[in-house]
């Protein structure tokens, strides 16, 4: 009986093309699992902020939110002070966050401060969380892995 | 097997971030308290930091035959800086000949100065925590420069 259609047959060439695609994507996919992350990105108020880069593999879990941008010092997304008072003034008790902090003692703090911050004023917001009550306490850093 | 990767492809870049977050997990240093003593021959290793500069203040216990027990002695090892900045191999390097007297040390008190900027603090709890050959003082203590 004829067949009503010809067998397809693929031709070495193309058949290599496939294989070496399929490699390329392999290798691509490896790539991105490795580099990226289900993470939230660190998004700010502040467009220029940027976080510093760790070497560090720990991941960062969810909890109460100090950002410190060049601009102010931020809580859970709010902000709440400039940052350049804390800067020119002696004072290491940012009160503005203080007040917030202490409604929530115990729990964990993540701090993000932009990589230019001076640690005068990381500091300063350390104290504070300290003073709170605050004694689990995590610097957010952007992994070298990232892109 | 093309067509699959070919699906998760754009499901992994419309689900994921480019930028992966990481933690360093520290403790801030009691105003009147420091780091705990902890076995070994080394009591304390604080690495003090200025923007261009590191040095190592440690405090041993004697180990001489006519020294009692309890006795201590304060060491302070200065590491120059080196020309593209903080000499950060260099660190490492003592640290972990102190990390060889006492295995067991887990913390580092970590003195900055008010003028060390974000960026060197995390480069420089980064090269405390570990090395290449391994754990040097995962647990880190942020302070003061005395």
């Amino acid at each position: 009986m004829r067949r009503l259609l010809p067998a397809r047959r693929c031709s070495p060439a193309s058949h290599a093309v496939t294989i070496s695609m399929v490699d390329v994507l392999t290798v691509l996919l490896l790539f991105l699992l490795r580099a990226y992350s289900t993470d939230p990105p660190a998004s700010s108020e502040d467009p220029g902020f940027e976080l510093p880069t760790s070497a560090s593999l720990d991941p960062v879990d969810p909890a109460r939110t100090i950002e410190i941008t060049q601009d102010g010092i931020y809580m859970d997304g709010n902000r709440r002070t400039s940052t350049q008072w804390y800067l020119e003034h002696s004072e290491d008790l940012v009160r503005e966050i203080y007040t917030a902090l202490q409604q929530s003692p115990h729990e964990r703090l993540l701090v993000r401060a932009d990589r230019e911050t001076p640690y005068r004023l990381v500091r300063k917001v350390l104290f504070t969380a300290q003073q709170a009550g605050f004694s689990d306490i995590t610097l957010v850093a952007q992994s070298r892995s990232s892109l | 097997m093309a067509s699959l990767l070919f699906l998760l492809l754009p499901f992994l870049l419309l689900t994921t971030s480019a930028q992966k977050l990481v933690g360093l997990h520290m403790q801030v240093q009691a105003s009147a308290g420091g780091v705990t003593p902890q076995t070994g021959e080394v009591e304390h290793i604080a690495v003090v930091m200025t923007p261009t500069a590191l040095s190592i203040r440690a405090r041993l216990k004697r180990t001489d035959v006519r020294a009692s027990a309890e006795e201590l002695e304060e060491r302070e090892i200065p590491i120059p800086a080196t020309d593209d900045g903080l000499n950060l191999l260099g660190l490492q390097e003592k640290l972990r000949s102190l990390k060889a007297l006492s295995p067991l040390q887990q913390k580092i008190a970590l003195q900055p100065q008010d003028d060390v900027l974000a960026h060197q603090l995390v480069v420089v709890m980064d090269a405390v925590r570990s090395d290449n050959q391994g754990d040097l003082f995962p647990q880190v203590v942020l302070g003061q420069a005395p």
